[in-house]
């Protein structure tokens, strides 16, 4: 961490011996980089700033566990990025039994307007994978070496630098033209509906009752 | 595209990365944060002995 990572807010304590104070102390110069790594997972602002909260909950409670003098930085990413797939795993499994998941998408249409909104490199990032964005994220942004950000993903260091790699090729060619910018063609389209029925596909397993019914209706010329 | 003028723009895009990433690192953080952290160790916690 440079000294330039240390920005103690205004109203923190002074440091301490007592280690949880100390603990304390780092978790608070440390959310800056929290919200930051947990938007470029989420996208949206509001969940971001939720998972780092429960990150920060998740961590004091497990602040014996984090061997003191070893990367708490690296500690607390990890922990937000289990958090977020452990949320998500969730959210999908209740959307998956849930019959008026249609009804319960949140915010579809205000998260379209935010997309459309971003910046070309934003949404040029959003078309990547998870694992792809992260590990590009972490290496490229959050300037975590590769080894880091391999025990960040719990990967191997070897897989981080093809992720990273690919992550940046397909930016490229997002960002030149050669792939399509998420958000662009919904905007194009203007129809919520199909972005409806499209995140829909993406949340009901194939051979749920659900699904077979959507594909028969996609079947029937539509009007 | 070249290889030289790919990675021109290789590396502008992670300038435009990194200029995303610690503008947020920038922003305040806001208050639910700092009530968070000052309440955290007010709620029971078992199995930390204090």
């Amino acid at each position: 961490m440079t000294g330039r990572d240390l920005n103690p807010l205004p109203h923190s304590p002074p440091r301490s011996s007592d280690p949880d104070a100390q603990f304390k102390q780092g978790l608070l110069e440390l959310i800056p980089f929290l919200r930051a790594f947990a938007r470029s997972l989420c996208g949206n602002p509001d969940a971001a700033d939720d998972l780092a909260q429960e990150t920060l909950v998740k961590a004091w409670q497990s602040r014996r566990m984090f061997a003191a003098g070893t990367n708490l930085k690296a500690w607390l990413f990890t922990i937000l990025r289990n958090q977020f797939y452990s949320d998500r795993r969730r959210a999908w499994r209740q959307a998956a039994w849930d019959q008026d998941a249609a009804e319960r998408i949140p915010g579809t249409s205000s998260e379209q307007t935010a997309a459309a909104e971003l910046s070309d490199t934003a949404r040029a990032l959003r078309s990547l994978s998870d694992e792809q964005r992260e590990a590009l994220i972490l290496v490229g942004a959050g300037g975590f070496s590769y080894e880091a950000a391999a025990a960040i993903c719990n990967c191997a260091v070897g897989t981080v630098k093809s992720r990273v790699a690919r992550a940046r090729k397909s930016l490229l060619a997002a960002l030149d033209g050669s792939a399509p910018l998420p958000g662009m063609e919904r905007s194009a389209q203007g129809d919520a509906a199909h972005e409806i029925m499209a995140q829909l596909d993406r949340l009901v397993p194939p051979n749920s009752p659900q699904a077979a019914g959507r594909k028969r209706s996609k079947r029937d010329p539509a009007g | 595209m070249k290889n030289r003028a790919i990675r021109a723009r290789q590396r502008a895009i992670g300038r435009e990365l990194r200029r995303m990433y610690d503008e947020i690192t920038r922003e305040p953080v806001p208050d639910e944060f700092l009530d968070l952290l000052r309440k955290i160790d007010d709620e029971s916690d078992p199995g930390v002995e204090k």
